[in-house]
């Protein structure tokens, strides 16, 4: 075993088949762009006390709190680069509240430009989107606006506040929207509401478009996320342009939303809902074209 | 006749527990074919019910496609009851999505509608599952949306199906158990009643027996046997009754006795009246010629057997028709009425005065010789000739001539004996009347 200052450590949380979906990708990915620094797979709740690594690289939400924890404790960890990865960019705000220039991540989030544009590929006749921001958001709303005119579609933003405004916030918008397009934001429904948007969404007959598997398997109608594998090498290419990990944080890259990405159609409720959505592969290579012509 | 009592107790007997047990076997028969109906569309309805349910707990997982959750809510419904054999879940195109639990029943006709089919051993209800749409509780002053345009879905809404097979073991069960049920009661019940009958028999049948006996005594002439009413029980207006009816006959046999003893009563004074009457003379009061035969022969035997005394005196009043004649029958009746009382009073009480017929009289004298006789004769006749009797203010003399005659023990004849007497008499007419002959000639 090489000098662990050699080595850039990948923490899985756990040992899921989504991590290990993910190791595989980088592990394979990585002689085009690991320099010769060695990828050492660690148990995230095993960490070694001695000498940091190079850089690290962690898979899900609880391997990036232990490693912030590591480098709070350790003051030889403080300035270890960190990328985390496999989680949603609200997961890594809560985590770590104020990250220094070193760490940042690669987001499972989809950008909202894509979303629109799978609708509008998907169900060109379904203008009106309808979704759910928190009150508070500012941000959102504006990106979301922003998306909405860059894609030519019609927004139809519902604004939630506490947890129990989400049903009549959820009504409003079904009443005039087309589709309903739900974000990955616990500030907006928590996953025990999930169902409950689901089944009040099927009761309007207003299909869903969600940001992941699950939930297409659960009743929505189209699904736009990135899997493990494309989320792997998403590392492996963000880290391509990283220099040296003890060079500091100049070369360290920013954090960014997903680039691969994959859609999941479900049949039966498309067929249901009497919608004639393009096959996977179709609707893929058009986002695909869409965004190499931007 | 022997009144049959058993057969009086088995027609009792029929009587009251035949129709117990035809009611209770007609309650039997309706209550098990009523509650046996009923229960058999109670499971109906049951399944109905658990596939109606399932359909709406599937509904979204169908519509989403979800065999997983699919699976599960086969799984809980099959759970959820234990008569459930097998639950199916199938999509609109006929395709299982879910299965839990095994179906023994053919596969049943998907068509749209509500399939209720029941055999012998299993129930199948196939209920299809339609697709829902609520209507926005916010929206109510909302002009209603246009349906067409909310409902994107081009093909049919309906979902798919839930289909549930129900195992009717239990049902046959609950028959069987029912069935045993209605039976054990309808025995019980009619022992009950077949017991009861019997007693109600036995009492009433005692009562006859008790009733039959007294009416058979009575039947034999037994007039003071009675009932015990008392102890009658439900049968004690009847022995009132017989009771009543033999008093009565009791009390007029009674009162015949009465009457016929007093009519029998009255028939012998009356018989002894006119006795009497045919041994007295009506006027004069001494003994009649009939009386006085009688009372001869037995003295005449008596003076035989003790060899006594036994006189005669013939006696006849003196110009007697003249009397008649001149002063008219009261007077002579008057005359023979004291004539009659003198010699009574003259006589002895076992002497016997008779008249014979018109003037003519007699005495009979036991105990007395002839010349004893005669001497009486004599006092007799002055007697007579010296009473007065008074007519018209005026005494009026009269006589009588007597004839005495002393009995024979040879002769045995009375006729002779007065003739003899009679002849004696005839001679004291003759010598001039007044007066007493003895007669004296031999037999």
């Amino acid at each position: 075993m090489r000098a662990a200052s050699e080595a850039v450590w990948v923490l899985p949380s756990d040992k899921s088949w989504a991590y290990s979906e993910a190791v595989a990708a980088l592990q394979s990915d990585w002689p085009q762009a690991g320099r010769g620094k060695a990828l050492v797979i660690l148990n995230a709740r095993e960490l070694p006390t001695g000498a940091p690594p190079a850089a690290v690289v962690t898979l899900g939400a609880t391997a990036l709190r232990l490693v912030m924890e590591r480098a709070n404790a350790q003051p030889d960890w403080a300035r270890v680069p960190v990328l985390g990865a496999l989680l949603p960019r609200d997961g890594f705000a809560a985590v770590w509240k104020r990250p220094p220039a070193w760490v940042s991540a690669a987001y499972l989030d989809q950008p909202i430009e894509r979303y629109l544009a799978l609708i509008r590929r998907a169900m060109p006749r379904l203008t009106k989107v309808g979704v759910l921001v928190h009150e508070d958001d500012a941000s959102q709303r504006q990106t979301l606006l922003k998306a909405a005119q860059a894609q030519g579609v019609r927004l139809v933003i519902g604004s939630v506040g506490a947890p129990d405004t989400l049903s009549g916030a959820l009504r409003t918008v079904l009443a005039e929207a087309d589709v309903l397009l739900m974000l990955p934001d616990g500030a907006v429904a928590d996953v025990s509401a999930l169902q409950h948007m689901l089944i009040t969404a099927y009761r309007q007959r207003v299909p869903v478009v969600s940001y992941s598997p699950a939930l297409v398997k659960a009743g929505a109608a189209l699904g736009l996320y990135a899997s493990p594998t494309q989320a792997g090498r998403q590392v492996v290419a963000m880290l391509k342009g990283a220099e040296s990990a003890s060079s500091g944080g100049s070369a360290w890259p920013a954090s960014r939303l997903a680039d691969g990405f994959t859609v999941a159609i479900n049949e039966q409720v498309c067929r249901s809902l009497g919608l004639d959505v393009p096959d996977v592969s179709v609707l893929t290579d058009a986002l695909r074209r869409e965004e190499g012509m931007r | 006749m022997k009144l049959r009592l058993g057969g009086v107790r088995v027609r009792l007997w029929l009587a009251t527990a035949l129709p117990a047990m035809l009611v209770i076997g007609l309650l039997v028969v309706g209550f098990a074919s009523q509650y046996g109906g009923r229960m058999a569309e109670a499971l109906k309805d049951r399944g109905a019910a658990s596939a109606r349910q399932l359909g709406s707990a599937a509904e979204f997982s169908l519509f989403a496609g979800d065999r997983e959750s699919l699976a599960r809510l086969a799984e809980a419904a099959l759970r959820s009851d234990v008569q459930l054999r097998g639950v199916i879940l199938y999509d609109a195109s006929g395709q299982v999505t879910a299965q839990a639990g095994r179906m023994s029943a053919p596969a049943p006709r998907l068509d749209g509608a509500i399939q209720i089919v029941q055999t012998k051993a299993f129930l199948v209800v196939a209920q299809p599952i339609y697709a829902a749409t609520s209507v926005l509780q916010d929206d109510v002053y909302a002009p209603v949306p246009d349906v067409a345009s909310r409902i994107r879905a081009t093909e049919s809404r309906l979902l798919g199906y839930a289909v549930v097979e129900m195992s009717l073991e239990a049902l046959a069960q609950q028959r069987r158990d029912l069935l045993i049920w209605s039976l054990a009661t309808a025995v019980g019940g009619l022992m009950l009643a077949g017991v009861m009958a019997s007693v109600l028999a036995d009492l009433v049948s005692v009562q006859i027996g008790r009733i039959n006996h007294v009416v058979q005594r009575v039947g034999e002439g037994q007039l003071d046997e009675r009932v015990d009413e008392a102890n009658s029980g439900i049968l004690r207006p009847l022995a009132k009754g017989i009771n009543a009816m033999v008093a009565r006959i009791a009390t007029t046999q009674e009162e015949l006795q009465q009457q016929i003893t007093q009519a029998t009563q009255e028939l012998r004074d009356q018989k002894d009246a006119a006795e009497l009457a045919a041994r007295t003379d009506s006027l004069t009061g001494v003994a009649s010629r009939r009386a006085f035969s009688e009372a001869a022969e037995a003295e005449m035997q008596r003076a035989l057997r003790y060899r006594s005394e036994l006189s005669l005196l013939m006696m006849d009043l003196d110009h007697f028709k003249v009397v008649n004649d001149t002063h008219g029958h009261v007077t002579g009746d008057a005359v023979l009425v004291s004539f009659a009382q003198t010699v009574q009073q003259l006589v002895r009480k076992v002497d016997l005065v008779a008249r014979l017929g018109g003037e003519e009289f007699v005495v009979l004298l036991p105990n007395i010789t002839a010349e004893q006789a005669t001497a009486l004769a004599e006092r007799i006749r002055e007697a007579v000739y010296h009473s007065h009797l008074l007519v018209e203010g005026k005494p009026l003399q009269f006589s009588v001539s007597i004839g005495v005659a002393q009995f024979d023990r040879r002769e045995l004849s009375l006729t002779g004996w007065m003739a003899r007497a009679d002849a004696a008499l005839y001679q004291a007419k003759a010598q001039g009347r007044n007066r007493v002959v003895l007669e004296m000639s031999e037999v």
